[in-house]
């Protein structure tokens, strides 16, 4: 497929008549005349003023053009095949733009003038793109002299596949003011009236720069134009400044192109091991599922797909993320100010945005790595207005078990698959509609004893209607389900499967208002969820298994919100946001109690109550504030502080270390009380050697209420009266992040470095119900040393190189102290929870990616990344643990890469 | 099968990286273990208390003497226990026998830190346990080491008309008659005798019908040793409350499964035993109140299979062509003959340095078992 330039096209509404054009009579005789002795004259004998750069018309002479007795007239004559385009509005300004023209409609405004994308002139445009700066003005010429600031807003959209673009950079360099684009790719300054350079810029586009003479507010839309697609992953461009606009502490935009550049494990880009490369994110150990923000625990991690939630994030127990990266269009990890938008976890919200279908024209990619295949396509289906996307992945990773010389693991097998489908609908500017699918599937044998699968669906339906420019909302409905079954066949006679569902369908109405240096949010959310926390169904005719069912749990949960950012000088800004959430749990249900003088358990139930289908059970429900403050405290530097509270109406049941896939989700009922969290934090940032270089401090504090944990040895299979078996704990957690990182130029590099503690106690009365007497205790993902660096290097612009480090103390673990014999069985007596720790991690990787060719105009762009993924070979340690042999006991520790592991992946862009 | 999925992934990545680990722990803590049975058959029943040791030393157990040691019921009855050993403390097999449906509680006194503190059980419910249907095997074909071999999976089948037992629990004691496959041996048949090491338990309220089929209570993988001439297994079923279900499932979850990312969180798990006078004190083990059916089978059979026990017991071996081992002084005792080919011209025997080749009684007992024909 061919790619085109589209280019930026960028056009004015004034509110002039065409008609204007022919109010000016030229009567003198201009022939042979210079351009500037023209504009000479005509500026003193007509109501006009020019506004052109001198060089465009230095050697630009008059001719007689006959019979030409306006204004326009000439201009038209003198500018013919010269690629200069004129405009003059109501006022008398002529305004001589080159390279593209402003198109001036007739439209009535009242306060604010507007200016909207017109495609008329880009074809003539396409050819000539050389100079990225562009001139315009904005508001009426009378209104120059007024004093006060005025403020400038509008949207930016990809000029290649029309979508809006988040996290854009408008900066004015002489004022060292700016804004980023919010999620729609709206932004807003407020700036003082005269003439500014403003840039544009973001990563992946071509910086484009505007010299705006700003009479009065309004609006300016611009379309950016990605540099050639094939080399998307290496570009240079900066988006400097984004850290000091933020609002919020703690967010970070994992960008896409630099995800597809570090190295990968197994030539799989991954969007989870790529989340653990930023400063206050880890996991437990390598191959774990789930992350660890900020201290809290991996269930506390809203993960969102176009909206909708994601209940399995990983593949082969968490080797590889569930979500494509070919898809990513866009990723925001709030690990500390979390939006008042967000809610229903507590530690952070990854906010995954799938990429649109292309709207101008079919292209795809593909390609091949030691164990998956994935392919992409994407194109219109009515240009410029419906388009689609389909992706999938799959491996064919079975081939790895036959080479293995174990009779087990011969017979043993694995795979696994995802889609992800979009269709994108653009009727018109003010509406946009989107549907997208994703499907995962899981699949697991061990010999022919267990058979484990996997499924996640999500389906979701947004719609995006602007009522004017400044207002819009966002409709979306969606749905998640996940469901897992195993199937056991141990004994013949008493073969079962288990299933395990949850299913979320939630309707949101999101509001966004913008009011100049105002922005508004607000909206409602509402969701249902049902779950089966497990259903174990005889798996043959001939099992004499018992079906039985954990009672459903059905609950509702609603939320309002509102979230004012206000932008009070351009120094300081305040952002505060209040959100209100409750939890609805209804029956059927069978809930016992116990006597609240002992641990619960199933010899202290004192009665049980049954409530009926849509009984309330329990509620609850609450406030959660969010607030932050940025101030710029010079050109270079900013200080953010911020709160946010958060409460989770759900739990991961988790016994293990890390999430295992048998673990499940858990609505709160009556014993199972919402987590809330209290997050405080203060953050300094700093722009260095000319703000190429991005310097961070941010400190946190962080109160967990209402965790949970399991009383030593329970296994979660088979529970019925899950608050037998839990305990509730406590959780603290306080860290400092550092963070130097140099986006732009051949040689870019992050260094994080974090030092940070969490620790856990158990709140419990009982002796049951409490872990090393009720002490703070690290928490299992407690690592408090952790330093990453990545670097990457443009040898030129087809071989990129690149590496990254990572270093962290090891997990807490909890050692065999003494030993006895029971029964003639060998068991062992522990030490506190989590008292000792596994050796340190430390590993390198390093990727080289080489483009196969730069041409625009070739059928396919192939690319080879060969990378080595632990090249330092160490084996670090996974896990330790102890196995009885014979009467003594041995302690091993394993590691899951003994040595370094090479990849080659080929792939292709079309 | 958590444990599996970790083991495979280690597998598939790197074969051998499991390395020996040995944590530099300084810390050591003593604590109390109660092993307490009381059941319904005739005989003593037996307390053992004793205390844990430091994870790396040989031994396992330091006994806890003179501890006074008594029973109570919920009909006020009360038996003392006698020290027949340090450490152990048995009932009075004339005056005390468990009767179903009675509660006992475990007391007992002992000296723990220079100070005499008191323990007690919670109370446990004597439940009556229904005898075990049958017990029988089934061949299982597979591979081992290129050889097609069988292995001899047991089970067990029971059931309970008055529905009463719902938890289950079994050990059992195998014993095998097994032969040296070399003629002039010292001791050629002998019977080896091994006792269960892992914890089998049911909880049977899951299951429709008030009876258990096939519960797989041993699979022999490497016949060739236990099966090679006569194979017996002597099983006990127990019945359990729920509270000490729960024991024995959290003991197997803790013992069988520790240590990978999806292995439970190892802790040491509390008992029915508590000491009145500290409350921070933590005692180990349980008291067991159960009823006991048992039931032996005999197998005897052929299963295919190569015997690789005495590969080494050639390949190791002193050929002597003139004097015989009693002529060489001290030889004795360090080697065995196995072959004895003193009739031959030049004469030579053949011995091995290794005791099991040479002599049976240092894998089990040349006596044999008084329940052994029992099946004739």
């Amino acid at each position: 497929m061919k790619l085109r330039i589209s280019l930026i096209f960028y056009v004015i509404f004034l509110s002039a008549g065409l008609q204007a054009q022919e109010r000016y009579p030229v009567s003198w005789n201009y022939n042979n005349q210079s351009f500037t002795e023209f504009v000479t004259l005509a500026e003193a004998r007509l109501p006009v003023r020019f506004f052109y750069k001198d060089e465009w018309i230095s050697d630009l002479v008059l001719a007689d053009y006959r019979g030409c007795k306006n204004l326009s007239c000439i201009l038209e004559n003198l500018f013919r095949g010269r690629s200069l385009f004129y405009t003059i509005d109501e006022n008398g300004n002529v305004i001589i733009t080159k390279d593209f023209a402003m198109v001036v409609r007739d439209k009535t405004q009242k306060e604010e003038r507007k200016f909207v994308a017109n495609s008329a002139y880009t074809d003539s445009l396409e050819k000539l793109r050389k100079t990225e700066i562009l001139y315009l003005e904005i508001g009426k010429r009378a209104d120059a002299n007024l004093p006060g600031n005025v403020v400038v807003s509008g949207y930016i959209t990809d000029s290649e596949t029309g979508e809006a673009l988040p996290g854009v950079t408008v900066f004015i360099q002489r004022l060292s003011a700016g804004a980023v684009t919010n999620a729609n790719g709206y932004y807003s300054v407020s700036l003082p009236r005269g003439s500014h350079l403003i840039q544009f810029s973001f990563i992946g586009m071509r910086e484009t720069k505007v010299n705006l003479r700003l009479n009065g507010p309004g609006e300016m839309n611009l379309n950016m134009k990605s540099v050639l697609i094939p080399l998307k992953e290496t570009v240079v461009t900066a988006d400097r400044n984004v850290v000091l606009q933020r609002f919020e502490t703690g967010v970070e935009k994992i960008s896409v192109p630099s995800l597809k550049m570090l190295p990968a494990f197994l030539g799989e880009p991954d969007l989870i091991k790529n989340l653990l490369l930023v400063t206050g994110v880890q996991s437990i150990g390598e191959g774990a599922a789930g992350f660890n923000v900020r201290g809290g625990s991996a269930d506390q991690n809203l993960i969102l797909l176009n909206g909708a939630p994601v209940y399995n994030t990983s593949h082969f127990f968490g080797f590889f993320s569930a979500v494509n990266s070919d898809i990513i269009k866009d990723v925001t990890l709030y690990k500390g100010g979390m939006p008042a938008r967000f809610g229903g976890r507590i530690s952070s919200v990854l906010d995954i945005a799938t990429t649109d279908g292309n709207k101008k024209e079919f292209s795809g990619n593909a390609g091949i790595s030691p164990v998956t295949a994935h392919v992409m396509v994407e194109g219109p289906l009515i240009k410029d207005t419906l388009s689609y996307l389909l992706a999938g992945r799959a491996t064919y990773s079975n081939w790895l078990f036959g080479i293995i010389d174990s009779y087990n693991l011969k017979n043993s097998k694995a795979s696994f698959y995802d889609l992800n489908g979009k269709l994108t609908y653009n009727p018109d500017r003010n509406n946009r509609l989107d549907l997208s699918a994703y499907i995962s599937h899981d699949m697991f044998g061990f010999v022919t004893n267990t058979i484990y699968n996997y499924n996640n669906r999500i389906l979701g339906i947004n719609w995006k209607h602007f009522y004017n420019s400044r207002f819009f909302s966002l409709f979306s409905l969606n749905n998640s389900f996940y469901r897992y079954d195993i199937e056991q066949n141990d004994i013949p006679s008493e073969e079962y499967i288990l299933t395990y569902k949850i299913n979320t369908t939630s309707l949101k109405g999101d509001f966004n208002l913008y009011r100049g240096l105002h922005e508004l949010n607000f909206g409602i959310e509402m969701i249902y969820n049902s779950l089966l926390p497990g259903s174990y169904m005889p798996a043959s005719d001939s099992s004499i298994f018992m079906p039985h069912m954990i009672e459903r749990e059905r609950d509702l949960e609603g939320a309002i919100y509102l979230d004012e950012k206000f932008k009070i000088t351009e120094y300081l800004s305040v952002n505060a946001g209040v959100r209100f959430s409750s939890f609805f749990l209804f029956g059927p249900r069978t809930q016992y109690l116990y006597d609240p003088n002992f641990s619960k358990s199933s010899s202290t139930i004192t009665d049980t109550i049954f409530y009926t289908s849509g009984q309330l059970i329990t509620k609850y429900g609450g406030l959660e504030p969010r607030a932050s403050v940025n101030l710029r405290i010079a050109d270079n530097s900013s200080v953010k502080v911020n709160y946010n509270r958060t409460r989770q109406y759900i739990h991961l049941l988790t016994n293990s270390t890390s999430i295992s896939p048998t673990d499940t989700w858990k609505m709160c009922d009556n014993y199972l009380k919402p987590e809330i969290g209290d997050q405080y934090a203060i953050g300094y940032y700093q722009m260095l050697f000319r703000k190429k270089v991005e310097t961070s401090v941010e400190l946190y504090y962080k109160d967990i209420r209402n965790m949970i944990d399991f009383k030593g040895g329970t296994s979660l299979a088979m529970l019925r009266n899950i608050e037998q078996d839990l305990i509730n704990v406590r959780g603290k957690a306080y860290g400092i992040e550092l963070s130097l990182k140099k986006t732009e130029g051949k040689f870019r590099y992050n260094i994080g470095y974090t030092y940070a503690r969490t620790f856990v106690k158990s709140t419990g009365k009982f002796r049951d119900d409490v872990i090393n007497e009720g002490k703070w205790y690290p928490a299992n993902w407690d690592k408090p040393n952790d330093l990453v660096i990545t670097m990457n290097y443009l040898f030129s612009r087809r071989i990129s190189f690149s590496a990254n480090y990572t270093y962290s103390t090891g997990r807490p673990i909890t050692y065999p102290l003494s030993k006895y014999k029971f029964n003639d069985i060998m068991l062992i007596h522990y030490s506190e929870r989590n008292k000792y720790r596994i050796p340190y991690y430390s590993r390198l990787d390093i990727s080289l990616k080489i483009n196969g060719n730069l041409k625009i105009k070739t059928i396919a762009h192939p690319y080879w990344t060969v990378s080595l993924y632990n090249a330092l070979a160490r084996a670090n340690v996974y896990s330790v643990y102890f196995v009885k042999r014979y009467d003594n006991i041995r302690g091993y520790q394993l590691s899951v890469f003994g040595t370094a592991i090479p990849s080659v992946t080929f792939g292709f862009d079309f | 099968m958590r444990y599996f999925i970790v083991i495979l992934f280690f597998l598939i990545l790197v074969s051998g990286c499991v390395s020996e680990y040995i944590p530099g722990l300084k810390e050591n803590e003593e604590m109390l273990v109660v092993e307490g049975m009381i059941s319904d058959q005739p005989g003593e029943s037996t307390v053992n208390i004793y205390k844990t040791l430091p994870i790396w030393t040989r031994d396992f157990r330091t006994d806890v003497e003179n501890c006074k040691v008594w029973i109570t019921d919920d009909l006020g009855n009360e038996d003392l226990l006698r020290m027949v050993k340090t450490g152990t403390y048995v009932t009075d097999s004339a005056a005390f026998r468990g009767i179903p449906g009675r509660i006992y509680t475990l007391h007992f006194t002992a000296k723990v830190n220079g100070g005499l503190h008191t323990y007690e059980s919670i109370p446990m419910k004597m439940i009556p346990v229904p005898p075990i249907d049958t017990i029988y095997f089934e061949k299982r074909d597979y591979t081992y080491q290129g050889i097609p071999t069988e292995g001899c999976q047991i089970y067990l089948d029971t059931h309970d008309p008055s529905d009463l037992c719902k938890f289950y629990r079994w050990d059992y004691s195998e014993t095998w008659e097994f032969r040296l496959p070399f003629d002039v041996v010292k001791n050629r048949i002998c019977w080896a005798s091994e006792i269960s090491k892992e914890i089998m338990i049911r909880n049977n309220s899951i299951i429709t019908k008030d009876r258990i089929l096939g519960y797989p209570l041993k699979l022999i993988e490497n016949p060739v040793d236990r099966l090679s001439v006569k194979y017996s297994i002597l099983v006990n079923q127990y019945s359990m409350n729920e509270d000490e279900y729960y024991y024995w499932e959290r003991l197997k979850n803790s013992a069988e499964q520790v240590g990978g990312l999806y292995d439970i969180i190892p802790s040491t798990i509390p008992g029915n035993v508590f000491c009145m006078d500290d409350n921070l004190e933590r005692v180990l083990g349980y008291f067991s109140v159960s009823s006991v059916a048992s039931k032996r089978i005999f197998i005897k059979k052929d299963f295919t299979g190569r015997n690789g026990l005495y590969d080494l017991c050639l390949s190791d071996t002193l050929k002597i062509t003139t004097n015989m081992p009693d002529t060489i002084p001290g030889l004795r005792g360090c080697f065995w003959m196995i072959y004895d080919y003193s009739y031959l011209v030049p004469p030579y025997v053949i011995l091995t340095k290794r005791n099991v080749c040479g002599d049976c009684t240092s894998r089990g007992t040349n006596v044999k078992p008084d329940y052994w024909d029992e099946d004739k």
